[in-house]
């Protein structure tokens, strides 16, 4: 924690008032005191004696700083947070503070735990708690000068970006109206951007602009910005919002959330053009386009009146050429059709129309007699294939028959007669073998043309039974 | 502006402008329809072209809001 009494020295202030402070202080003791045992005080003298000790210039109308730690706003408006160092480390230390409510209303920037601030006050014994703390008369952000202020638009980016305030993303952004009826311009009246923007509608597209001016930069100067850009809502179809080149401090402003959050959530939709083109502000951020220059913004946000009246001459010559078009294709078309009911023509067409009907009627007939030709050739030569054959098929009726007539004959027991052959009966049985006969018995023999009767004699067996010894 | 409403924003007549271009272009229409929709376009021009050559720049100044 550093202790700095507005420009002197710590160690000059410290030896030039310390040493009268301790003579007069009811503080220092008498040589009998110090000998013997300590005198008995009640509390209110204790707190007397540590109030007296902390009235001294080393802890009044100092300034520390420190960062916000604990911060909790009261309803009665008084502020209640401690300053601890700014390091991590963990044997940091810490004070307790207090900002009255006429002191907190001076306050110029949101009070968050982690905000690097620089306190003026003066440490204060407050009895009923016992409790040492740190009282603000004065309480200022950090973020002062060139780091600061990069520190503080990095804060700033940081919160808005977690708000999702930025960046605008592609499918929320308002689209700018092809012929707008009236711009609006955010800047200050007195700046050569004006003028610039001036020129440039005064050339490409002449129309009402509303200028709602406003300081563009310095302490303060995003109030204005931000109720400037609200008061042309509802009034204008487009908005520039727009300075001209200056340094980082020139340009804080336009980065502060207020600012932000106005055009972000603006109804109607804003190019910024703030600063030099490589300049970059958390209002280009939130913008729906972002020109690189004014002149450049005023370019973007109305149509080149040159370019409207050249569509429009194209757009006469188109319907001109169009309507020529129609009419000579409607000509075409009642010419041919003219043409095409004209009496000699249709006498052709009926010429034509008998012609076809004659060839027509000749062909018919033609095709009618090739067609009884053709039947009567099918004719004969189906009665020739019946002819043909019915013959083979009797032939082949004879042949089946012949073969039956064999077989059966074959098959007619009496066949071998004819060869010579007798059959033997032994009581109306056919005798096939030696075996079913014996001597003495009496045997028809029947012969092709009549029967015998026999008596067996005498039987010799063959062994290969081919021809019986007779 | 002539006889075309002058209600009528320079938007409106343009994208008018653009369907009797469209019509124009479809062989499907009337030729009356077609003779109709001619004179309209010529008009429609007539009034967005006086528009335009009548545009003048003006400037407020709006008194901000607290």
């Amino acid at each position: 924690m550093q202790l700095t009494l507005g420009d002197t020295k710590p160690d000059e202030v410290t030896q030039n008032i310390i040493t009268p402070v301790l003579k007069n202080s009811t503080f220092v003791k008498s040589e009998s005191q110090i000998s013997n045992e300590p005198t008995v005080l009640n509390v209110s003298d204790l707190v007397e004696r540590i109030r007296d000790a902390i009235d001294t210039p080393l802890l009044t109308n100092i300034c520390v700083q420190g960062e916000i730690i604990g911060y909790r706003p009261h309803s009665s408006g008084h502020m209640y947070f401690s300053l601890s160092e700014s390091e991590d480390d963990d044997d940091k230390a810490t004070i307790p503070c207090v900002m009255w409510k006429y002191a907190a209303k001076t306050v110029m920037f949101p009070v968050m735990d982690g905000a690097l601030v620089r306190a003026t006050g003066y440490v204060d014994f407050y009895p009923p708690y016992g409790k040492m703390q740190f009282v603000i008369k004065k309480l200022e952000s950090i973020f002062f000068g060139r780091t600061g202020l990069y520190l503080q638009k990095e804060e700033w980016k940081k919160q808005l970006t977690a708000e999702g305030v930025i960046p605008r993303s592609e499918g929320v952004r308002r689209l700018l109206p092809i012929f707008p009826s009236c711009l609006g311009v955010v800047t200050s009246r007195t700046s050569s951007v004006l003028q610039d923007i001036l020129n440039i509608v005064t050339r490409r597209y002449p129309l009402p602009i509303l200028l709602a001016h406003t300081t563009v930069q310095g302490k303060d100067a995003h109030i204005q910005i931000t109720a400037a850009i609200r008061s042309l809502q509802g009034k204008a179809d487009v908005i520039i919002v727009a300075r001209g080149g200056g340094s980082f401090e020139d340009l804080i402003e336009f980065n502060h959330p207020d600012v932000v959050r106005t055009i972000a959530t603006s109804t109607i939709p804003i190019i910024s053009a703030i600063g030099h083109e490589t300049d970059t502000t958390l209002a280009d951020y939130a913008a729906d386009f972002r020109a690189p220059t004014p002149s450049a913004a005023a370019e973007m946000s109305v149509p080149d009146q040159s370019t409207l009246l050249y569509q429009l001459e194209e757009m006469r010559k188109t319907i001109q050429n169009m309507i020529i078009g129609r009419f000579v294709a409607e000509r075409n078309t009642l010419a041919d059709l003219t043409e095409r009911i004209e009496p000699s023509k249709f006498l052709r067409m009926l010429d034509q129309m008998h012609q076809q009907i004659a060839d027509f009627a000749e062909w018919i007939t033609s095709a009618f007699f090739r067609r009884i030709s053709s039947e009567r050739e099918q004719c004969r030569t189906l009665g020739k294939m019946i002819i043909k054959s019915t013959r083979t098929r009797i032939a082949t009726a004879q042949l089946k028959l012949l073969a039956q007539k064999e077989s059966i004959l074959n098959k007619y027991p009496y066949k071998p007669l004819e060869l010579g052959y007798a059959i033997i009966w032994k009581k109306r049985v056919m005798v096939r073998s030696t075996k079913n006969i014996s001597t003495g018995d009496r045997l028809a023999l029947q012969f092709l043309d009549g029967k015998a009767i026999a008596i067996v004699e005498s039987i010799t067996y063959d062994r290969d039974s081919q021809s019986p010894d007779v | 502006m002539t006889e075309i409403a002058k209600v009528q924003t320079y938007e409106l007549m343009i994208s008018e402008l653009k369907e009797i271009a469209k019509q124009l272009d479809d062989p499907e229409t009337p030729l009356e329809e077609m003779m109709r929709l001619h004179q309209r376009g010529l008009a429609l021009i007539r009034s967005c072209e006086e528009f335009l050559q009548k545009a003048e720049l003006t400037i407020t100044e709006i008194q901000l809001e607290e």
